[in-house]
């Protein structure tokens, strides 16, 4: 059995030997050549299909772009066209952004001359002060119209509200402050004029050797507004007037001069017209006292009728109420003054003022 | 379609490589190496063929071409494993794509092992074996420059595994090199005892094939052209190593005797000599040349009428082959050429021991030449063969 085996297995080995085994062929580099054609083929595919996803993704990469592109201009648009300034800075106190609005805040040429650079030395009229924002901040998370004072490029001081809040980053660490100024300059300086005006009319009316009000134009001639004179006219004082909280006016008004007060008020009223009255008061103590009063309707911008109304004592010599005179324009010409105080300075620029505050 | 075939001829295949034969034709060298597109050749030769100048003839040629080469000159005879591996790591190094080997057998089939083995990344042992080889390797171009191996012809590639001591047997049609420079005027920078061994190796190859179990009508007329021409030549050769006529017929006969046993294999002979020549290192050629006459006479009956064409082919007269002196008359001429070229009688002088001899025969015993001999042959027939010999 095992000879025939090693025989058959000799014939076969013999059969391979002179070339008839299955696997017999001359050298040749085709069948190699063609497997790795097909490797490459495949290797191919597979890298087209890996392209064309890679093209998609750039595609959406790009569209993504695009929208953000797109949002981004938005934003920019928005922080370029702010009038308030937008500012951001870092972790440290650095300005890291500023809107183009800051330029024209603080007279900078461009915005590379304090980026980088900290907030307090270079932008802070006041250094020191940044570290109480800086505490409220930290203490809030925001400030709101909180008033600093920047410094220009010049030096000048540059007053300003600021809403600021700190801001994290993506991983939510403290990366540093930011928020806008509002340039509140000019609403200071406003804000400081009438304060002063306020106080100089307020000085000229406690001044004044009469008093000032202003009153409806009713029957008891309802007052809105009573200077401090007041007193020393009628004996008494603004508070009791106002409103007719104690008396009204036309109470102090003696009882036979009322009707021709009224008459010569309305009648004044209508031909838009200023009016001089002499007539007789009763003050406070029961002493009759004759009165020289001048005013002018007024209009409110609603369209209310108020009176301004200045009145001062006059001699007790003067004989009843009468109208003296007609126009402003008669008023006001140098010539025509016919009282015994030169008030018309003051007048004038009572007037002027008082218009002002009821506008 | 019931036609008897049994009287028809076996199935056969022929495989050679494309051959230039010719004075001169090492000159080609370059020209091939163009021809196949070289970037970097790694040009395989041994210490002796340097020494006679054929390497650099070779070296001259590619630097003509224009082709950066490598030489790898460590072989040394019954190639070894590791040696090819060595030639595969320089290949890889120096990113070659084509080998060049010029010399005799045993640069030309180093060079077929570095090259398979480059490119299946595979150590060369694991080819052994019949149509083993997965990839082809690279183009090889081979100049022999001795007259008898046609390693540049065969598809055979022996290589000593030297940690199991025996030559092993790559058989592919993929170790065919692409092209054969055969240039008889390398040959004469052999010494007379390389010529008379390698002429006797060609010999051996002639018979083997012929007498093959699975010789062809093409391989027959390729051997028995082969026996005649060394019959004719091989001592002119031996004796006048400049006679380049008998130098050419002897590389010709080379070239004949590689195409027939390429093609119907070997014998006992191969099997025995590979075997001494993986055990003990032994001269190839001269291990063929002593073993032949006795393995013809262990074989002679088994393929009676092939013997007498062999017999015929080498000379012997019509009286010398009739009357049952046949056997013993090829035996003596075939002795007596031996003897002519100065090939010692005797496996001992060549260092044998006897004791190594059942070794041998179980390593010649499982040698892929076996299988084509013409007789079927047992370890203690071989092991006899060997003591005959000894």
């Amino acid at each position: 059995m095992s000879e025939l085996t090693d025989h058959d297995n000799i014939r076969l080995l013999r059969q391979k030997i002179i070339g008839l085994g299955e696997r017999s062929m001359s050298k040749s580099y085709y069948p190699e050549l063609r497997r790795r054609l097909d490797q490459l083929e495949a290797q191919k595919k597979d890298l087209e299909e890996r392209t064309r996803a890679l093209q998609k993704l750039t595609e959406d990469l790009e569209e993504e772009r695009r929208k953000a592109r797109e949002s981004e201009a938005n934003y920019r648009s928005v922080i370029d066209n702010i009038q308030d300034v937008f500012y951001r800075s870092d972790a440290r106190g650095n300005l890291i952004m500023a809107s183009p609005s800051f330029l024209t805040l603080l007279g900078y040429g461009s915005l590379d001359e304090c980026l980088g650079k900290p907030i307090a030395e270079t932008l802070y009229f006041y250094p020191e002060k940044r570290a109480a924002l800086l505490r409220q901040i930290k203490e809030k998370g925001s400030v709101t119209n909180y008033e600093v004072v920047l410094k220009s490029r010049d030096g000048i001081p540059v007053t300003v509200e600021t809403n600021s809040h700190l801001y994290f980053d993506d991983a939510g660490n403290f990366a540093g402050v930011e928020g806008t100024f509002r340039d509140v300059t000019e609403r200071k300086r406003a804000e400081g004029a009438l304060e002063e005006s306020r106080r100089e009319l307020e000085t000229l009316l406690r001044n004044l050797p009469g008093m000032a009000y202003r009153c409806r134009n009713d029957r008891e001639w309802t007052m809105a507004f009573v200077s401090e004179g007041c007193h020393a006219l009628t004996g008494y004082t603004p508070d009791d007037l106002m409103d007719n909280r104690r008396v009204s006016y036309n109470e102090i008004i003696h009882p036979e001069d009322r009707e021709t007060v009224w008459n010569q008020v309305q009648e004044a009223l209508e031909r838009r017209a200023h009016f001089r009255l002499n007539y007789r008061i009763v003050t406070a103590e029961g002493e009759v006292r004759w009165v020289w009063e001048q005013g002018a309707g007024v209009h409110s911008p609603a369209g209310e009728l108020v009176f301004l109304k200045v009145l001062s004592p006059t001699s007790p010599s003067a004989s009843g109420p009468k109208v003296l005179s007609n126009s402003i324009s008669n008023d006001l010409s140098p010539c025509s003054n016919s009282t015994r105080w030169q008030t018309r300075p003051f007048r004038t620029s009572w007037l002027s003022v008082l218009k002002k505050r009821c506008g | 379609m019931n036609a008897d075939t049994a009287s028809l001829l076996e199935m056969r295949k022929f495989v050679a490589p494309e051959f230039v034969f010719g004075a001169g034709v090492i000159e080609l060298a370059g020209q091939y190496a163009i021809n196949y597109n070289a970037r970097k050749i790694l040009l395989v030769t041994d210490p002796g063929v340097k020494r006679a100048g054929l390497t650099g003839t070779v070296e001259q040629s590619l630097k003509k071409a224009g082709i950066p080469y490598v030489v790898f000159d460590c072989v040394t005879p019954n190639p070894k494993d590791y040696e090819v591996m060595e030639g595969v790591q320089v290949y890889r190094q120096e990113q070659c794509d084509v080998i060049v080997a010029v010399g005799g057998g045993s640069p030309m089939d180093c060079a077929k092992g570095i090259g398979i083995s480059s490119t299946n990344a595979m150590h060369v042992l694991t080819f052994e074996g019949v149509d083993q080889v997965p990839v082809p390797g690279p183009p090889l171009i081979f100049i022999p420059t001795t007259a008898g191996t046609a390693a540049d012809i065969s598809q055979f590639d022996i290589i000593t595994d030297t940690v199991r001591k025996v030559k092993i047997a790559i058989v592919s049609k993929l170790v065919i090199p692409d092209v054969s420079l055969l240039d008889p005027c390398t040959t004469i920078t052999m010494d007379q005892h390389l010529t008379a061994a390698t002429g006797m190796d060609a010999l051996t190859h002639a018979v083997e094939a012929y007498v093959s179990n699975a010789s062809s009508p093409v391989t027959d007329l390729f051997a028995l052209d082969a026996i005649r021409l060394i019959r004719k030549h091989l001592l002119d050769a031996v004796e006048q190593p400049t006679n380049m006529a008998a130098r050419e017929s002897m590389m010709l006969a080379s070239l004949f005797a590689g195409l027939a046993f390429s093609n119907a294999s070997l014998g006992m002979v191969h099997a025995m000599a590979h075997s001494l020549g993986g055990l003990l290192d032994l001269p190839h050629g001269e291990c063929n040349a002593i073993l032949l006459e006795h393995v013809v006479e262990f074989n002679f009956n088994a393929a009676a009428q092939r013997y007498v064409d062999v017999a015929r082919a080498l000379g012997l007269n019509p009286e010398a082959l009739a009357g049952g002196g046949e056997k013993s008359n090829l035996v003596q001429a075939i002795s007596d050429m031996r003897e002519s070229a100065g090939i010692r009688p005797r496996l001992r002088e060549l260092n044998l021991q006897r004791e190594d001899i059942p070794a041998l025969a179980e390593n010649a015993f499982n040698d892929p030449c076996l299988a084509t001999n013409p007789r079927v042959a047992s370890v203690k027939d071989i092991r006899e063969c060997y003591e005959r010999a000894y």
